[in-house]
């Protein structure tokens, strides 16, 4: 129960919006969403405790008439602010009018939980900000040249319901978890920092099982980076490591392959689809059913299910990611793609979990072979060029590699490239044994965030590298 | 307001001293468009809510807590009251000076036709979009957005701050294709402003449909050094996070900030205000999110640091008064739920005496860069790189071939590097500012040209 009703007042409320709706337009869909959880964050000065960013809750319905949508949404949880929502929205006359047909699914029922081991809700938010303390602590001790540390905790338990005018009537609850820790390092007048973010769909014990060693590990990062240099500027043989590479399995390749890009004619991906990218060796997925992902959900933001989906399969584009109104008019199935930020924010085709399938390279074997060459370790961000195929990544820190060994110490790096040249370029694909992943929130362009995960192995392709 | 009367009456109940109440109500209106179509309608999405901060003082310190809610009935009130309370208690804060009443200079944030009927404008609004973007044969929208907000915010404090304001905001983005012969080139620009008058369709359209256009013949730069003229949307995403950033007062307390008082931290040309005052800026309004006044602060005064910024945190702690720097950071319909905290408001690049056309003119060779990727820096170290979107060659004192690719690197401000080597900072190699000066995001500035910048390429 959040903010005075229960779940089951919550469904009651949406179906009477969709008997509302279903009369006068040709689909529609409600979508209740209520946020509980906390954020803590403690650095040397400050002790903060407050809602988590993304604690926003309300109700959102959406109605399709002649190729064109339709939207109201509230804070309000109130039956009547809704059913007049409703009202106002079901009488709405086109805009723009095209004959697309809105594909029709079967209607399913579901009520679960994507549980964590321990519940955030069932944890002190006292016992949450002690934890932090404790870490910070940790890693305030571990070296004098540690001027300050900012450590972060969120936790967002989010229940989503939806129901449809085909019938369905869904709900779920994920809780997701994340710790941010970042020491900053200081001598001779340098400062420079590296961080640890981990989490998921995950509860508290993220934080409790985390090991001292991973915070010294981090520390000792940060205070490394002091002797670092500036990366070198030009075209290299890059490595990149598994967070780089899911970076650049979801910033740079995902996002062209979103269908909603397809349909406004703005990917650069479509001559590709169905042909040879890259080598065989080569598979990125997008899967929302990834057990503890941070994109992991059970159905997503229009009822459909989460599921594994190839989009390069053997080093051939193999399909694109789509919502109810792309497959519909591509004449493709769903596959579970369409989220939203929040109520507040509109429905698109979206990622959840990305990767790169392991290969069969070890890393040693990939560094060996390369004369001059940077290896870009610990992602930082990425943007999408859906249209143009460009490719922009940043890394928080970096390596020389000079014939065949692991050299010096490099901070803060870009690396751009065409995605169809740097796809073409990469010819080692690393072991299962170096599969890891990474959390973090992701944009529709400039806004719409939402959690994803991404990740894969070591890869080895050609760039153009910078500072970053 | 009775939601804020009835808070206050609950606080009078518990006996709590120090308190600060935030009530806000957004309601936004949108289209979004695909192609020419309009692929969706929304409105009214309505978000309203309120926040409660307790202060409790605990020997030398205090303790800060926060409630957020938006539901008005006494139980839900108690209970984020009781959030605010446990918050208040357990946390450590090393000081805070309660904002006190005080009289707030008038600032511009509305745009009555927008706070009249949002609704109305966005239709409008879509509709001259539409209209205008029909008039190019060779550039087509892929997609479009046009937001309008309406939001109304109130602060109560125990000091007996009662300060009101309603503030609307239009963000406009667009994808601007261009194709010929299988090549494809796009502008991608967005927009936020909070009044219709500073949109500008007419004028901005047909600059970026050329932008689009011009990208189609773009080649990627070579690795060089060479001079850059960052325009003012370019240095909108740049300079709020660096310099705005070394100016907080927080950063001095944590020991991170890259200025002191009276040092040469730029180029002699550079001054720079912080300015919360500037008619129509998107972190102007009359007072900050904790209800104090903002107010104009020099930051950098021809390349010599003047001030700091402050919030009633750090100015308590720093023995100093607020600048009116205390803000949430939120997105504007979700701002009541989170803390303030001390950040800039609009960053003010102070107009030089050239104007755009003569710095091309007086650039022998260099690079203009119209957009990057995501030309975000590092806040502590102010390090930046990122890939050049739309840019072009400057030779011989003309704008020349389309660049798109690579990417320009540097660090904004000076740094020490390993070995006790030191990078010049950017603003430390400024060789032009022009008169002409553009709002974008949180930072009011001209293009500036700055020398020796790093380029890589192939």
């Amino acid at each position: 129960m959040i903010d005075g009703s229960s779940s089951e007042e919550a469904k009651e409320t949406l179906t009477d919006a969709i008997r509302i709706l279903e009369d006068n337009v040709e689909y529609a869909d409600a979508l209740c969403e209520r946020v509980q959880g906390v954020q803590v964050a403690k650095d040397k000065a400050e002790e903060r405790v407050s809602a988590p960013i993304t604690a926003v809750s309300g109700i959102v319905l959406r109605a399709y008439k002649l190729g064109q949508w339709r939207e109201a949404s509230t804070y309000s949880f109130s039956g009547t602010t809704v059913r007049e929502l409703a009202r106002k929205i079901s009488q709405f006359q086109p805009m723009s009018k095209t004959d697309v047909k809105l594909r029709e699914l079967e209607p399913w029922k579901l009520d679960a939980t994507l549980a964590a081991k321990v519940m955030p809700s069932e944890v002190e938010t006292e016992e949450k900000l002690e934890q932090v303390r404790r870490l910070y602590s940790i890693a305030m001790s571990c070296d004098k040249r540690i001027i300050n540390t900012t450590v972060g905790y969120v936790d967002v338990t989010s229940e989503r319901i939806f129901a449809n005018t085909e019938g369905s009537m869904l709900r779920q609850v994920i809780p997701r978890t994340s710790l941010f820790l970042m020491p900053v390092a200081r001598e001779a007048g340098k400062i420079d920092y590296d961080y640890l973010s981990i989490g998921g769909n995950a509860g508290f014990e993220i934080v409790k099982d985390l090991e001292e060693k991973t915070i010294k590990e981090t520390v000792d990062s940060s205070v490394s980076l002091l002797n670092a240099s500036a990366p070198p500027s030009g075209h290299f043989t890059v490595v990149l490591d598994p967070g780089m590479t899911g970076t650049f399995a979801h910033e740079s390749f995902g996002h062209g392959c979103e269908a909603d890009q397809i349909v406004r004619k703005r990917s650069y991906l479509v001559p590709y689809f169905r042909k040879r990218m890259g080598f065989e060796k080569l598979s990125i997925c997008d899967d929302g059913t990834v057990a503890g992902g941070n994109g992991s959900y059970l159905f997503d933001d229009e009822g459909v299910r989460s599921r594994k989906n190839y989009i390069l399969k053997n080093g051939v584009l193999e399909s694109f990611l789509h919502e109810r109104f792309s497959a519909s008019l591509m004449n493709a199935e769903p596959t579970g793609n369409g989220r939203r930020e929040s109520f507040l924010r509109k429905l698109f085709v979206r990622m959840t979990n990305t990767y790169v399938e392991p290969g069969d390279y070890g890393l040693d074997e990939m560094i060996e072979e390369i004369d001059n060459g940077i290896m870009l370790v610990h992602s930082v961000s990425g943007m999408e060029d859906p249209l143009a195929g460009g490719m922009e990544l940043k890394s928080k820190k970096g390596y020389l590699i000079e014939k065949g060994r692991i050299g010096r110490i490099l901070s803060t790096l870009t690396l751009t490239e065409k995605v169809p040249d740097f796809i073409a370029s990469i010819d080692a694909v690393g072991t299962k044994d170096q599969f890891d992943t990474e959390i973090g929130t992701c944009g529709k362009g400039y806004e719409d965030l939402v959690p994803v995960g991404d990740g894969g192995v070591f890869i080895r392709g050609r760039a153009v590298v910078g500072q970053g | 307001m009775s939601e804020i009367d009835e808070i206050k009456k609950i606080l009078r109940e518990q006996r709590i001293d120090q308190w600060d109440i935030y009530v806000e109500e957004a309601e936004q209106y949108e289209i979004q468009l695909r192609n020419f179509d309009v692929e969706t309608v929304r409105g009214p999405v309505t978000n309203s809510g309120y926040s409660i901060r307790v202060i409790k003082p605990k020997n030398k310190k205090v303790g800060i807590g926060i409630g957020t809610g938006n539901n008005v009935q006494p139980e839900h009130i108690r209970r984020c009251l009781d959030t605010a309370s446990i918050g208040a208690d357990i946390t450590e804060f090393p000081g805070y000076a309660m904002p006190k009443p005080k009289v707030f200079t008038t600032v511009k944030i509305a745009d009555p036709k927008i706070m009249s009927d949002a609704e109305v404008v966005v239709k409008d609004k879509t509709e001259q979009l539409q209209s205008l973007l029909k008039q190019s044969k060779s550039v087509l929208p892929t997609f479009g957005k046009i937001r309008a907000y309406n939001v109304s915010t109130t602060i109560n404090n125990s000091e007996g701050v009662q300060a009101e304001k309603k503030e609307t905001l239009l963000y406009v983005e667009l994808a601007l294709k261009a194709e010929r012969e299988g090549k494809l080139a796009e502008f991608w620009p967005t927009l936020t402003v909070r009044r219709l008058e500073d949109l500008q369709l007419e004028q901005q359209i047909p600059r970026w449909t050329k932008l689009a256009e011009d990208t189609l013949n773009a080649k990627a730069p070579k690795t060089m050094k060479t001079a850059v003229i960052f325009t003012p949307d370019t240095l909108g995403n740049l300079l709020p996070d660096t310099v705005g950033f070394h100016c907080l007062g927080s950063t001095v307390f944590k020991g991170v900030s890259k200025f002191s008082e009276g040092g040469q931290v730029g180029s002699s040309e550079l001054t720079v205000f912080d300015d919360g005052l500037f008619d129509y800026g998107l972190g102007s309004s009359p007072f900050d999110d904790e209800g104090t006044p903002q107010s104009r602060t020099v930051l950098i005064e021809k390349g010599l640091h003047k001030n700091f910024l402050y919030d009633a945190m750090y100015g308590a702690v720093l023995k100093a008064n607020s600048t009116g720097n205390g803000q949430k950071l939120r997105q504007i319909d979700l701002k009541y739920s989170s803390l303030p905290s001390l950040q800039p408001s609009n960053i003010v690049v102070k107009p030089g005496n050239m104007s755009l056309n003569e710095m091309i003119e007086t650039t022998k060779e260099g690079i203009y860069v119209e957009q990057f990727s995501a030309a975000h820096s590092d806040s502590l170290t102010t390090s930046f790189g990122s890939e050049i979107r739309n840019a072009y060659l400057i030779e011989k004192g003309e704008l020349s071939t389309p660049l798109k690719g690579g990417q320009i690197s540097g660090f904004l401000l000076d740094s020490q590097e390993a070995e006790g080597e030191k990078t010049t900072g950017l603003i430390n190699r400024v060789s032009g500012i022009t008169r002409e000066f553009r709002l974008a995001r949180r930072c009011i500035t001209p293009y500036i040209r700055f020398e020796g910048v790093q380029v890589s390429g192939k």
